[in-house]
């Protein structure tokens, strides 16, 4: 029976075809200071180096390719046509990085862990490689947040930061929010992980069968981003949810604030202190990170800051939801290239090869 | 003969008067009282600029229907009321006339639902210390930081507010959705609807209202709209709907933060409602009925 069920699994996967990474991309390892192994693909620029190389970094429930799905829908390869070398991490957990091994003393993984030992350690890592001294960083949901968090306590090596659909506040009273706040914390690991890649790898081929399904309403629309890519994204941009990382983000829903794992650190109020010019990017039908919860953490940031909300009423060529930010059929005019000018504003005289 | 009588009773619907209310500066407003059979409570309903008592006539019927009083009211500039002065005079002689109104007709504090730009003004004269007898509130896609929102609401206001323009033509309904009604169920004659139920803002309450957006605030009174919010202090529902593009929720929802009272906050998106509701459609999409407005009752029904 387990047999046959992994046998149709394989088949339903294979109707979405996973595309590899670029020649080019060179997938390598940084090692946190408390033992975990992440990969980070680097993306060298195309022709002449144009500002500091750009950090990229993913959302919850995802991995690296989010921001390098396939050829035309990938932030890395864009920037990198844009003269930036880019770098794609995935966390903990997630992609080829260090999964949960208790008896090499790994995991359980925490939201604390994402910004206190991974993004130390990739940005290390890159500043090292790219021989720059600061980078410039895009986080996409929770990569933005991860980006608050360490920025909010006093972070180092970030020159100027990009968050796409990152809240900073989830209780917005949606049933959602009721939904999940009575169902979810049952069926949530004390430790280890939802197995959220392989119920996305399954579900991806019947993705798109029926309008307006749920996963559509959820994560994105079809006026912005086609089926195929998002059933690519479901099936090899996903990853296991670490378990005490969605109880934390219920927790942060029925508190209404922005609190370390640890519940030590008020991060939303340590915000206030952040220096790094910031661009905060919403999509105005993100049905995920509510442009009310885009916008607290725009409020609560300290340093230089800009506010871009993906609109039609503002211009662009669709409406954006959550996934939209990245693998839009037009994120690139409508999104990326604000978020590059924004960069761009706020670069120094180049100082790296 | 008695069973026609009781059943007639049984059936009978709530009473709807019309009358006009001439205010101190001699303006005239216009005022629709909705009476159920037996009434439980009284609610005053304000629609934002360019809207009125048309667009909320669906929710008044329906609150009437729980048993409450509705006194649903074009105050100047709205629907058939009178032109003269601007968002000023809307919210420090319009208003407190509705509200005194409406408390000395029902012997006793009042609740109000107020929605968008000029539920802004209502709730800074709400938080003033000669403020009306108001219980509780309901704030629809109702901004507390004020900043232009996006580019089409900007032309909007640049061109005087005129929905009759954006109504006239394939271009003018698109910026009408996505400012008023983005996918409103029903489609293009649902979104007419609700555009007819509108009336152009005109010159002054259009560069009023821009340059309260690019201005941050509003003077109102010897005070700032800004100022009288920090005193604002009435048990709240807030009312958020996420495709609004003239009052969005990213400026609505630090109410919260502001008030002194417990805000409820309700956010509407087409993740388990019938629509992502825009400025318009909140209160006044058919769906609305459904989604909307027994959320709306329910927080009125609270003692």
């Amino acid at each position: 029976m387990k047999a046959a069920s992994c046998a149709v699994w394989l088949l339903l996967s294979a109707c979405v075809r996973t595309v590899p990474l670029p020649d080019r991309a060179l997938v390598q390892r940084a090692t946190t200071d408390d033992g975990w192994e992440l990969e980070l693909v680097r993306y060298d620029a195309q022709g002449p180096v144009t500002g500091r190389p750009v950090l990229l970094c993913h959302g919850i429930s995802a991995n690296a390719r989010n921001m390098d799905l396939d050829e035309g829908h990938s932030l890395a390869r864009w920037l990198s046509a844009h003269g930036r070398q880019a770098w794609t991490l995935s966390l903990r957990g997630t992609g080829s990085s260090s999964r949960v091994d208790v008896r090499l003393g790994r995991g359980p993984i925490s939201f604390d862990d994402y910004w206190r030992h991974d993004l130390p350690a990739a940005i290390r890592h890159v500043l090292a490689q790219s021989g720059a001294p600061q980078l410039d960083y895009i986080g996409h949901s929770m990569g933005g947040m991860v980006l608050y968090a360490y920025l909010s306590q006093g972070g180092q090596g970030v020159a100027a930061a990009a968050t796409l659909g990152s809240p900073t506040r989830l209780d917005w009273g949606t049933v959602l929010d009721r939904v999940l706040a009575q169902a979810a914390p049952p069926l949530l690991p004390k430790s280890g992980a939802l197995p959220s890649a392989f119920g996305s790898a399954v579900a991806a081929p019947f993705q798109g069968g029926v309008a307006d399904d749920f996963f559509e309403r959820l994560f994105y629309r079809r006026e912005s981003t086609r089926v195929a890519s998002w059933q690519r994204l479901m099936a090899y941009g996903t990853a296991d949810t670490s378990g005490p990382v969605a109880r934390h983000f219920l927790q942060l829903a029925s508190s209404g604030r922005f609190l370390s794992a640890d519940g030590r650190l008020d991060l939303r109020a340590d915000m206030g202190r952040a220096t790094t010019p910031l661009l905060v990017v919403a999509g105005a039908f993100d049905r995920i990170a509510l442009t009310p919860a885009v916008k607290d953490g725009f409020r609560a940031w300290a340093g230089p800051k800009a506010w871009a909300l993906i609109s039609k009423a503002n211009g662009a060529q669709a409406e954006y939801g959550h996934m939209d930010l990245v693998i839009g059929e037009h994120a690139a005019e409508d999104v990326w290239t604000p978020v590059l000018d924004f960069l761009r504003a706020h670069s120094t005289a180049l100082t790296h090869p | 003969m008695l069973g026609a009588v009781i059943a007639g009773l049984l059936l009978a619907g709530p009473t709807v008067s019309h009358r006009e209310l001439v205010v101190s500066d001699g303006a005239r407003l216009v005022v629709t009282k909705v009476r159920p059979r037996s009434a439980v409570g009284t609610v005053v309903l304000f629609a934002d600029v360019g809207f009125g008592r048309t667009l909320l006539r669906p929710l008044a019927l329906a609150l009437a229907e729980r048993g409450r009083t509705v006194y649903a009211v074009d105050v100047r500039g709205q629907g058939s009321a009178s032109s003269r002065g601007g968002l000023v005079e809307a919210a420090t002689v319009d208003v407190p006339a509705v509200l005194r109104l409406a408390v000395s007709e029902s012997g006793r504090p009042v609740d109000v639902v107020v929605h968008g730009w000029l539920g802004t003004l209502v709730l800074a004269r709400l938080a003033g210390p000669d403020a009306p007898a108001v219980r509780r509130v309901v704030a629809a896609n109702t901004p507390v930081l004020t900043e232009l929102p996006n580019r089409a609401t900007e032309r909007f206001l640049r061109d005087q507010g005129r929905f009759t323009a954006l109504l006239s033509s394939p271009d003018g309904a698109e910026v009408f959705s996505q400012l008023f009604a983005p996918e409103v169920r029903g489609g293009a004659r649902v979104r007419a609807a609700l555009g007819w139920a509108a009336r152009d803002l005109g010159p002054q309450r259009s560069a009023e209202l821009l340059a309260w957006m690019r201005a941050g605030d509003f003077p109102l009174g010897t005070s700032t709209v800004g100022a009288a919010l920090k005193g604002f202090d009435r048990p709240t529902l807030q009312l958020l709907a996420l495709g609004d593009g003239f009052a969005p929720p990213e400026l609505a929802s630090p109410l919260r933060e502001v008030s002194s009272a417990p805000v409820v906050v309700r956010t509407f998106t087409r993740l388990f409602a019938a629509e992502d509701y825009g400025h318009a459609s909140l209160l006044a999409s058919p769906t609305a009925a459904k989604d909307v407005f027994p959320v709306i009752a329910a927080f009125l029904e609270a003692p």
